[in-house]
């Protein structure tokens, strides 16, 4: 068995994308909060805490293995056959007359006339296909001559013949296109290695199969006679193999950057495990669309070979559904949710993203949490966490009536815990637009309830003890003794048949917290509880000894007193 | 057993993973081997001294800082750059990121042949100025001195908390059920293979930094004095 560890990020990403490209091998699971990798058969791949081991027969058909994932992380060749046929399609409505609209509405956004759409439409395509054929060598040598613009005016069907001859030409020589495309989509990322040599024009696979496959799983490897591999520093290095821009063009070492490396020397002798595990790292890497480019996003979690791996599925998770700016921010938000809470306060500090432009030969931009030791161990708590996990699916949309803007309230607490910025005044904003809403407001809108903007302001007086460094003497019984006493008095009212004085009530309160005048609120208490015979609550008097206290029991009591208003939210509790 | 215990602080820091070229990613605490470089360099020797060692320490955060590195490269345009006569090569900078720990307290414990110890305390301070991690991490020397460390029994009625950052073997670890991050990390180099082939080859040593947990039953080496539990990695 070969044991290979976690190393430097690059590397990380290697054991991943090995992994990954592996996938049949293994499985995760969830179990309760915690994660498990499984592995289908020991004999050839096992995990470890820190490494994977595996036999050499792992190897077997791995070149295939390795072309279909570049292949289908590139993505080209079945993206542009779907354009082909779609393109098709809209041709075929435009004989036949029909959907015109949507075509109007795809191509022209709803500017033209029918008849321009007619003239028009085949040349935006032929113009299209003709940018394909560009960038598509392969397909465009197969092709051979394609009429010309005027030829296509003079007859559509024409246009129509040559993009489905291509549809048949890409499924009659899938095979050859499968090579040429993982060439040009690796060789982008690697350089000039091996099968992606300029000088190797034909049989690709066949060079990639012979150079690392055969070797590895046949033991034809042929071994260093002085040097050992300076990545693993156990196994004996490969002949003339030596780190460099061939396995990553952009990870800052080639011979010339003499002074990053130790002594002068840049000269990084590997062996074949390291560097197929480096030669892997593509596939380590989740791709997304980002600003009309492509860039890829790798979580480097050198906790352990689990966390590796569920933290880069997590993130891959959060990017594949809704790509906003905020998408990080997200991801952060849901590792903070699903570490698991025996995991070392060092973990959620330590946790960083890198972004690479693979095509580019730019360093990769990292980004972070930044969180100090005392945050981490704030949001680590589990009692924390829970609460945080009850606020996921709550939000707040603005001008719902034009271009409305909808945001996540979860999102924004953790940012806002990470600025060092989470305090009562945002209550008061939630506040705000939930009565807005209630009172019928076409500005706002939230489905937020006050029973869990109450779970906000728990969250909010533990932010403030423990990270603040405010002192509170509330706890957090008497905080939902209050909330309570509140829920108490929306009964008394609407019992005596004034359940509208609630909301102006609300409104004065909201007002007085928000001014932090805590007198303000206790003379509207007052004379709300004289008015309808009833003694005030004894827990008031603390409002009245400090800010923070006067602001934790406030919005308890205001989020009592609006519970009456939300009907759902009585099943929550 | 006698054992050197040096208590120090440093503002910023980073203890470079190895291969880390374009992304200086960093070590919670100083790895082994720098220690063990800053021992060997601070006593002026030019052969191996056994050592072990306990590294521990507690940090703020953990920063990731834009800085420009300059490296050298290869001589494309007479006419732009500085050029290194000595190694036929320009100057070019670079941004990168580089991790920095932020507000550390370290407590570190070695354990070597008394003599070198004693050479250690001595010249601590009097050459250059003492740094832990890059050249200019440099470190302030709060205490240093000799200590007795007794063997001291956990059960689970008298357990300890860990409450700050401490590298273990990886064998103690496993032994108090305790979990963490595993590294396998340089320890000390082979001068034979590096005469031989100019790299330098690691013996690595599997250690688990742990920040948190407790122990409750077997015997470790503790120190009264800081209440804190002493698990030496190195040479036996």
């Amino acid at each position: 068995m070969e044991r290979v560890y976690l190393g430097d990020w690059l590397y990380n990403a290697g054991i991943l994308g090995f992994l990954n490209i592996n996938s049949h091998l293994w499985e995760l699971n969830t179990i309760g909060d915690k994660q498990e990798l499984k592995s289908k058969d020991e004999s050839l791949l096992k995990f470890g805490e820190n490494y994977i081991e595996f036999d050499i027969q792992i190897f077997d058909g791995f070149s295939e293995r390795f072309f279909n994932y570049a292949f289908n992380q590139y993505g080209r060749y079945e993206n542009e056959k779907k354009n082909f046929k779609e393109y098709i399609q809209d041709l075929e409505s435009l004989k036949n007359n029909k959907i015109l609209d949507y075509l109007n509405k795809k191509y022209f956004s709803n500017k033209k006339e029918n008849a321009e759409i007619l003239e028009e439409i085949p040349i935006i395509i032929f113009n299209k296909f003709e940018k394909i054929l560009e960038g598509f060598k392969l397909l465009k040598d197969k092709l051979g001559s394609i009429p010309s613009k005027n030829e296509i005016k003079k007859d559509v069907n024409l246009l129509m013949n040559i993009l489905k001859k291509a549809i048949e030409i890409m499924e009659k020589d899938k095979q050859e296109f499968w090579e040429s495309d993982v060439r040009i989509y690796l060789r982008n990322i690697y350089g000039q290695k091996s099968f992606l040599n300029k000088s190797v024009n034909t049989n690709r696979f066949e060079k990639f199969y012979k150079d690392f496959e055969e070797l590895l799983k046949e033991k034809k490897v042929k071994k260093d006679k002085k040097f050992l591999c300076i990545s693993c520093m156990e196994r004996k290095a490969k002949k003339d193999t030596i780190f460099d821009t061939g396995i990553s063009k952009f990870y800052g070492l080639n011979p010339d950057v003499i002074n990053f490396s130790w002594n002068f020397n840049p000269k990084i002798p590997l062996c074949e495990i390291c560097e197929i595990i480096y030669f892997s790292y593509f596939a380590g890497l989740t791709l997304i669309q980002k600003d009309g480019k492509r860039a890829f996003y790798f979580v480097n979690s050198d906790t352990s070979i689990i966390d590796l791996v569920s933290n880069n599925r997590l993130l891959n998770g959060v990017l594949k559904p809704d790509l906003t700016e905020n998408i990080l921010l997200n991801f952060f938000t849901q590792l903070v949710l699903e570490s698991s809470y025996q995991k070392a306060y060092f973990t959620v500090q330590n946790i960083s993203v890198l972004e690479l432009d693979l095509n580019n030969e730019i360093m990769p931009k990292v980004y972070s949490f930044n969180l100090s030791r005392k945050k981490a161990e704030f949001l680590k708590e589990s009692k924390t966490k829970e609460n945080l996990k009850q606020l996921s699916k709550d939000y707040y949309k603005i001008n719902r009536k034009k271009g409305e803007l909808k945001i996540y309230i979860l999102p924004e607490v953790i940012s806002l815990i990470l600025e060092n910025k989470l305090y009562f005044n945002y209550l008061n904003k939630i506040l705000r637009m939930f009565i807005a809403y209630q009172n019928g407001s076409e500005r706002y809108e939230t489905n937020i309830s006050p029973y869990k903007i109450q779970i906000l302001n728990l969250v909010v007086s533990e932010f403030i003890k423990n990270i603040g460094g405010k002192t509170m003497s509330v706890s957090e019984k008497e905080i939902w003794v209050i909330y309570q006493e509140g829920k108490k008095l929306a009964n008394i009212l609407s019992e005596k048949k004034a359940e509208n004085k609630i909301k102006s009530i609300a409104y004065k309160l909201l007002n007085s917290l928000r001014i932090g005048n805590s007198q303000q609120f206790m003379d509207i208490l007052l004379r709300v509880y004289m008015a309808y015979g009833e003694v005030i609550p004894s827990s008031f008097i603390k409002t009245l000894q400090n800010k923070e206290d006067f602001y934790s029991i406030g919005y308890s009591f205001l989020n009592g007193l609006l519970s009456k208003q939300n009907k759902e939210v009585e099943s929550d509790e | 057993m006698k054992l050197l215990k040096i208590k120090a602080y440093q503002i910023f820091a980073n203890y470079r993973k190895p291969m880390s070229f374009n992304f200086w990613d960093s070590y919670p605490l100083p790895p082994l081997s720098t220690v063990r470089g800053w021992f060997h360099t601070t006593i002026g020797v030019n052969q191996y001294i056994p050592i072990a060692m306990s590294i521990q320490g507690k940090f703020s955060s953990v920063v990731h800082d834009l800085q420009t590195l300059i490296k050298f490269d290869r001589k494309r345009d007479k006419e732009r750059g500085i050029f290194l006569e000595g190694f036929n090569k320009v100057f070019s900078k670079s941004p990168t990121y580089v991790v920095n720990i932020y507000d550390i307290s370290l407590t570190i414990y070695l354990k070597a042949k008394e003599e070198y110890l004693k050479l250690f305390k001595e010249n601590l301070l009097k050459n250059e100025y003492p740094s832990l991690g890059r050249k200019e991490d440099l470190v302030r020397i709060d205490y240093i001195d000799f200590i007795e460390p007794q063997l001291r029994k956990f059960s689970n009625i008298e357990r300890f908390l860990i409450k700050s950052g401490v590298y273990l073997n990886k064998k103690t670890a496993d032994l108090f059920g305790l979990s963490g991050i595993n590294y396998r990390m340089n320890f000390k180099y082979d001068k034979e293979l590096l005469d031989k082939t100019g790299l330098r080859y690691f013996e690595k040593k599997d250690v688990v930094y742990v920040d948190s947990g407790t122990l409750k039953n077997g015997e470790i080496l503790f120190d009264e004095a800081d209440q804190a539990i002493i698990d030496l990695i190195g040479d036996e």
